[in-house]
């Protein structure tokens, strides 16, 4: 368990925290160190963490940075002010400013020429803190990217995503997609639509919670099976929304780079069956 | 030539695509095409002094991980989109700083010239991306300029070029965030190569200097000791990663070094030198080392040195030249040879090019006081006059302005009357000092030989017997030699030194060889021998 005190805390994303180091352990290779785009605000919060575990290392500088020693550290940051705080602490890591999607979006053909220093990385962490429905780049759109780049690189990981219950705020071309795409998956396979209305209910049964997880996990499948990724762990998590803490969605999946070993369908149809285990409800 | 389109002006609307041009007056072309900005670490010190001009304390400068880009990001007063394009869109000679003017906060003299350090950076990078934030003011901009695009053709304007283009965006910001961010991008793959240190890294690695495996880095103290344990004579004989840092730090109003500029000898110019720059309160971390400036006179028990020091005040017509300073002074050549010099700087800064230090000491003779003028460093740090002595470049003076001459008059005096006088008398007690050591040496030697601990010498100007300069006469307690001053002569004294020894040696043998000349050849061998061993 992390020893420091973290900003916004809760024992639900202390539990969440845990399971990324489990997660990552599937891909970390102690020499090299761990590499991972995150989100860290001004905090520094997750790498501290990382850090705890051995799974990074660092010296402190003459000005008081960290210097990376061991790893790879890629962050974003949006706000302005927290951009410079994160440039400050973290002398050799690279620090981008800007929203990721647009970020990818500009970086693609240098990515894609085969530059390495963002991609590949053992762990994608996007904790999104706002309405992901109305960030400039869509979300699919970032998501196809990033394994775009990981299949460049032919790197299995780990995905991690993490965004708010924004509803009230969620467009409804947003809401729709996910709507589509469970109904689309379903039409797949006969079995699909059974077993997905027994464990759930039709779609337009689904709550909010299931509608966003359950589609952004399709969505997710989608492109990681159309670049030959194949799931091989999976958690699905809501928790938050008491005592005026925000209801948060969670997911976590790990990546195995198969190639052409399978098909598409044969690596979506797999995938979609393995995920239809519950949503974990943190709160309970 | 391309067709110049009106263009509407920057405004601070929000979320509003704005577009722009970088325009340069001719006069600046010619500066720029003469090469001064070529290197990364001029173009970077003309950022810096332009963010310490904006009242920042602190500049971040980030180059790590190599890739493709220098991200520099201060706290200063910032900008908006309006002052960026009146600053930057049109840059001219009329951009030069004003004699005497401030910056707003801290009444900084002002050191930068508005617009150079944006236009010198293309000359190392396709793309710049300038993102500010004024305080008091709820936006911030964010303009991406094209260098690229226009490097192949000139495109004219009235009395100008165009150098670039920019698309520029207005967001909202915390209206108490004040910053500017500037990010150098798609640098020349020379001057990645600089600024790259894996190959310095590697030196330190390959080189016994072991213990600065992990601490080369660690500071600027530590990269100036590193490179003083090389031995080496010259800064341009070092990496270039480390001559970028150099030459940077030399340009820039930061502190001096904790002891600095010379170890272990206290005198109050100097510290009141020090104190003044600690009180401009302006830092530059560049990927987590404090640059200083990089003049470092090490404690060195076997050296001889000393420092002199004067803060002066001349008339020069109806203008007053006020400065001070101090010379350092030590026995032997002074390494780096960079520093072998005099450091003149107005408002804080060198006023000469590479390393900030005139070499020609305001050209003194050369033939005057050769030898010493290579174990002498100086600073003068000019508080009043001599700006408008400064070509516009800030790398040299006109040599013939009244302030220039005047403290080259100063100069010459102070260190023919007062400089080589001390490196005159540290040479003289220096060369007494040598003649006692070699002597010292030497009868050491002789002992040696001689087996004995007690050997004397005696030195006489005639002998009876020409053929003979050298007589050993062997007590049972003491040898006693004596030598021919008029054969000594015959030789270089670097000669005599062996010979002597030769000589003595064949003397000793002959004496234990009784005549038999195979007994004198192997007696004769043998001691040479074990008097080198």
């Amino acid at each position: 368990m992390a020893k420091q005190a973290y900003a916004f805390n809760s024992p639900q994303k202390d539990i969440i925290r845990q399971k990324w180091l489990q997660f990552a352990n599937e891909y970390y290779e102690e020499q090299r160190g761990l590499s991972v785009i995150l989100f860290p605000s001004e905090e520094l919060h997750e790498l501290e963490l990382y850090k705890e575990e051995g799974l990074i290392d660092w010296e402190e500088t003459e000005t008081g940075g960290k210097k990376i020693t061991r790893g790879k550290v890629i962050c974003i940051e949006q706000e302005g002010k927290k951009y410079k705080q994160i440039v400050k602490k973290l002398v050799n890591a690279k620090v981008e400013s800007g929203e990721f999607g647009f970020i990818l979006r500009t970086k693609y053909n240098a990515i894609m020429g085969g530059q390495t220093s963002i991609f590949p990385v053992d762990i994608v962490n996007l904790d999104y803190d706002g309405c992901i429905s109305r960030i400039n780049v869509p979300i699919n759109e970032t998501i196809e990217r990033v394994f775009d780049f990981q299949a460049r690189h032919q790197k299995s990981f780990s995905y991690f995503m993490t965004w708010p219950h924004t509803e009230d705020q969620d467009l409804d071309e947003y809401k729709n997609q996910f709507r589509n795409i469970i109904n689309d998956n379903l039409e797949d396979t006969e079995n699909f639509r059974t077993l997905f209305e027994n464990d759930y209910q039709t779609i337009e049964n689904l709550n909010y919670e299931q509608l966003s997880i359950i589609g952004m996990v399709k969505i997710i499948f989608r492109n990681s099976s159309l670049r030959r990724f194949k799931l091989s762990n999976s958690q699905l998590l809501v928790y938050g929304g008491i005592n005026n803490r925000r209801r948060m969605f969670s997911i976590l999946l790990n990546f195995n780079f198969v190639g052409q070993a399978m098909t598409q369908n044969q690596i979506y149809s797999q995938d979609v069956l393995l995920s239809l285990s519950n949503i974990e409800d943190l709160n309970n | 030539m391309a067709k110049v389109e009106v263009k509407k002006k920057i405004s601070s609307a929000l979320h509003i695509n704005q577009h722009g041009n970088i325009k340069v007056h001719t006069q600046i072309i010619n500066d720029l095409s003469s090469g001064i900005y070529s290197s990364p670490a001029s173009c970077v010190k003309e950022l810096i002094n332009n963010s310490y001009d904006a009242d920042a304390n602190e500049v971040i400068i980030r180059v790590k991980p190599i890739e493709d880009s220098i991200v520099i990001i201060d706290d200063g007063s910032g900008m908006n989109a309006v002052e960026f394009d009146q600053n930057f869109a049109w840059i001219s000679k009329s951009n030069k700083r004003n004699v005497g003017q401030t910056s707003k906060k801290f009444k900084r003299p002002l050191i930068g010239k508005i617009g150079i350090g944006f236009i010198a950076v293309n000359e190392i990078c396709d793309f710049l991306e300038v993102s500010s934030s004024k305080k008091g003011e709820p936006i911030k901009f964010t303009a991406t300029i094209n260098f690229k695009h226009f490097r192949e053709n000139d495109v004219k304007v009235d009395g100008g070029i165009i150098k670039g283009d920019y698309n520029l965006i207005n967001e909202d910001e915390d209206v108490n965030e004040h910053y500017t961010v500037i990010k150098l991008l798609g640098l020349k793959s020379t001057v990645k190569a600089i600024l790259d240190d894996k190959q310095f890294k590697s030196e330190i690695l390959r080189s016994e200097i072991k213990n600065f495996d992990s601490t080369a880095f660690a500071s600027m103290q530590d990269i100036l000791a590193l490179h003083s344990k090389k031995g080496l004579k010259s800064f341009t004989e070092d990496n270039e990663y480390l001559q970028f840092i150099i030459d940077l730090s030399s340009y820039i109003p930061v502190e001096y070094i904790s002891g600095g500029p010379v170890i272990g000898i206290e005198n109050s110019i100097i510290t009141k030198i020090v104190n003044l720059q600690k009180k401009l309160n302006f830092r530059v971390d560049l990927d987590g080392i404090y640059l200083k400036r990089p003049v470092c006179f090490l404690k060195d028990e076997k050296q001889r040195r000393q420092v002199v020091s004067f803060d002066e005040q001349i008339k020069v017509g109806v203008d007053i030249l006020k400065f001070s300073g101090y010379i350092y002074i030590q026995h032997g050549l002074l390494v780096p040879r960079e520093l072998n010099g005099i450091s003149i700087k107005v408002k804080n800064i060198p006023i000469a090019e590479q390393f900030g230090y005139d070499t020609s000491f305001m050209k003194y003779p050369n033939y005057m006081d050769q030898l010493f003028q290579n174990w002498v460093s100086g600073e003068i740090y000019v508080e009043k006059g001599l700006e408008e002595a400064m070509n516009i470049d800030r790398k040299s003076f006109r040599v013939t302005h009244p302030h220039y001459l005047a403290l080259q008059n100063f100069l010459h005096k102070y260190l023919r009357h007062t400089v080589f006088k001390i490196t005159n008398e540290i040479y003289v007690s220096g060369n007494e000092e040598r003649t006692k050591n070699t002597q010292k040496a030497d009868l050491e030697v002789k002992k040696k030989i001689f087996t004995s601990s007690k050997v004397f010498y005696k030195k006489h100007t005639s002998n009876k017997n020409k053929s003979h300069p050298i007589s050993i006469q062997k007590t049972k307690n003491e040898t006693s030699l004596e030598i021919d001053n008029s054969f000594i002569k015959k030789f270089k004294k670097s000669e005599w030194l062996i010979i002597e020894n030769v000589f003595l040696i064949f003397e000793l043998a002959f004496k234990e060889s009784k005549g038999e000349s195979k007994k004198l050849k192997e007696l004769f061998y043998k001691k040479i021998l074990d008097w080198k061993e």
